[in-house]
């Protein structure tokens, strides 16, 4: 076996772990604890968010193949309308074989060439964070729609200079890689959350724990370094960008605010293989009244990674597809959890919240068996990339063929036509999260305070 | 008296001769056609903000008669959008989108009642079906050059070949009223 064949299997070891704790342990010790599931009814969900968009095809190009791109490769492959015709990798040995789960693509080791092909529609960002300017910038002057990896970049100017080349070419679709942001799930808890369930927001908390070293092996020296960029300040935002950019965006769109700044602290505690970037990490970001308090490590796997949300009537439990409510004895009774199903979380009581399945099945089915919503928010996000893809290209064709190239027009009807999108994250969503992350990636290494300006997020 | 020349008697003679030119007028933004229908669940409404094409008008368009008229409005089908991606999913099955991407009438005659009011007659082509149809509209003349022409057509899916849609869903099967109701709103600019 070679270094990078152990190196696959020791990433799937980690990935099935994952499933497991997510699976398996989670709801076990939820059950143990106690809590109520939130169900919403189908109306309330609309059955059409459990069925599967069906757009015509959108041709697909992927340009980078390392771990990431090869998960947005196996998930386009689930899509029947997302044939993904060009791939691309700097690194032969990964271009060819996730080129092999593709049949017929054709692969490229200059992203350029690529972006010249046109057979390829849509471009997957899926590269080192510090690479992604030159590649988006690239990707929309050649005239593809866009999905982008988060964070955008490893700092501000890059950031905010894709988000402007998405916004300056409004003829093409730009997503950014917020997958949960695309998440049916957490679409529904939105909704609980607007209906004020929980009461004041006090603060949050999220979590990332895994015992996994984070490093890439290869047998070529320089391949190595190279995909161990995230080991090097010089090249990485750190656990609290590039992993914990998704749960800190979610929860600042659940508590709905902006923060205003954050703390941060780090540590190398474990892996001290040469890397100077820490394996541990603390994060309270201030909103101005409620706090988040985000940890990761990459030290010990206890709890897995999860969000919670402290109100002054309920707390929210929100682990992966599944979610709970922990009502306080002196809240007011919403009439509709009496019903619903209840799951012990050691000495708490959680209200299940399971979207989109009926009263019945919730208060039928075992605790945490299941969500009707069982594909990833990957699956969701790329599927709503791909369809929207093609209802905007076809939006615009349709508005110049119909009226002439008026451009402010155009905006006017595109802003009106993405009302009727999938839910996905767009350019300002992603910049936003991104800008939070540099924050609090430059916290966390200085151990310090530093304030969100809201000068920053302008994007004019 | 003084002699009138020849060639300007010859130039008036054939300017009365000439029939007066048709004004042109072309779709602009802000056009709306919505089609409302009923089924058992509820009612329910999807619209399109794209109507193209254009129209000429010749005469007096408040003297009672026949209007010397001609007129192209064009809608595509994948603009038609409700609130719910999955309807839209089955009605552009149900209208055939890949054969047919576009709906089009096209005007055959247009009758003054006067006020700026008006019986439209013309062929109306869904889903590769076109049927002559009959329905009022009204004009309404804005910012000098603009023409909006409104109406409302009632009509049924099946006229056009289209069945109803009844989504098979498990203990709530969907039954669609056949009869629809189109309403329109066309904003014009005379060229």
């Amino acid at each position: 076996m070679n270094e990078e064949q152990k190196t696959v299997l020791e990433q799937s070891a980690d990935v099935d772990r994952r499933a497991f704790i997510k699976g398996a342990s989670m709801s076990t010790l939820m059950m143990m604890m106690g809590g109520t599931i939130l169900v919403p009814s189908r109306d309330a969900i609309g059955a059409e968010a459990a069925k599967h968009p069906n757009t015509p095809p959108v041709k697909c190009g992927v340009i980078g193949c390392g771990t990431w791109g090869r998960e947005i490769v196996a998930a386009l492959g689930q899509l029947p309308n997302a044939p993904i015709t060009a791939m691309c990798d700097t690194y032969g040995p990964y271009l060819r074989r996730t080129a092999r789960r593709a049949p017929g693509c054709k692969e490229y080791e200059d992203y350029k060439e690529l972006l010249a092909d046109d057979n390829v529609q849509a471009v997957f960002i899926a590269t080192p964070t510090y690479m992604h300017r030159e590649m988006v910038e690239a990707a929309v002057a050649a005239g593809k729609h866009v999905y982008c990896e988060v964070p955008y970049g490893q700092t501000m100017e890059d950031a905010r200079a894709i988000a402007m080349a998405a916004k300056k070419h409004p003829k093409l679709y730009f997503q950014s890689g917020l997958n949960f942001r695309s998440d049916p799930q957490r679409h529904f808890l939105m909704d609980f959350i607007g209906a004020g369930s929980w009461g004041k927001t006090a603060m949050a908390r999220a979590q990332y724990h895994k015992k996994q070293s984070w490093r890439r092996t290869s047998a070529n020296a320089d391949q190595e370094k190279m995909m161990n960029w995230r080991l090097r300040k010089e090249t990485s935002l750190g656990l609290v960008g590039e992993i914990g950019i998704h749960q800190i965006d979610i929860a600042g769109w659940f508590i709905r605010k902006r923060p205003i700044a954050v703390s941060g602290f780090g540590s190398i505690i474990n892996w001290n293989d040469g890397r100077d970037v820490d394996d541990t990490i603390q994060a309270v970001f201030e909103y101005d009244g409620p706090n988040l308090m985000y940890d990761a490590t990459l030290v010990n796997s206890f709890d897995s990674d999860y969000e919670m949300y402290y109100g002054s009537d309920a707390a929210l439990m929100v682990r992966g597809p599944k979610a709970w409510m922990f009502k306080e004895v002196d809240a007011p009774l919403l009439g509709w959890e009496v019903y619903a199903r209840k799951d012990q979380f050691y000495k708490e009581t959680g209200i299940a919240l399971v979207s989109n399945a009926t009263k019945l099945t919730a208060i039928t089915e075992k605790a945490g068996d299941q969500s009707t919503y069982t594909d990833t928010p990957l699956r969701y996000s790329l599927e709503a990339f791909v369809s929207n893809a093609f209802n905007h290209q076809t939006a615009v064709k349709d508005f110049i063929d119909t009226y002439g190239d008026d451009e402010s027009a155009l905006l006017d009807y595109l802003k009106d036509i993405a009302k009727t999108y999938l839910p996905a994250a767009n350019y300002v969503e992603g910049y936003e999260a991104t800008v939070q992350v540099i924050a609090a990636n430059d916290a966390v290494r200085g151990h310090q305070r530093v304030e969100i300006k809201p000068e920053w997020f302008e994007l004019s | 008296m003084k002699a009138i020349p020849f060639t300007s008697l010859m130039t008036a003679a054939l300017v009365l001769a000439l029939p007066a030119l048709a004004d042109t007028y072309k779709a602009r933004p802000g056009s709306t056609v919505k089609i409302d229908g009923t089924s058992t669940v509820h009612d329910w409404t999807v619209e399109s903000k794209l109507v193209g094409g254009s129209m000429e008008l010749n005469g007096d368009l408040n003297k009672p008669g026949k209007v010397d008229a001609t007129a192209k409005a064009i809608i595509s089908v994948r603009s038609i959008k409700s609130d719910k991606k999955a309807m839209d999913d089955i009605m552009y099955a149900a209208m055939k989108v890949d054969q047919h991407p576009r709906i089009e009438f096209v005007l055959k005659e247009l009758t003054a009642k006067g006020d700026m009011k008006f019986d439209a007659k013309g062929d109306l082509s869904v889903a590769g079906v076109t049927k002559e149809v009959s329905f009022p509209v009204t004009m309404e003349k804005a910012d000098g050059d603009m023409m909006i022409v409104k109406g409302v057509l009632d009509t049924k899916m099946t006229d056009f070949g289209i069945q109803p849609p009844a989504p098979q869903i498990p203990g709530n099967p969907i039954k669609t009223a056949d009869d629809i109701k189109i309403t329109f709103e066309w904003p014009t600019r005379k060229q």
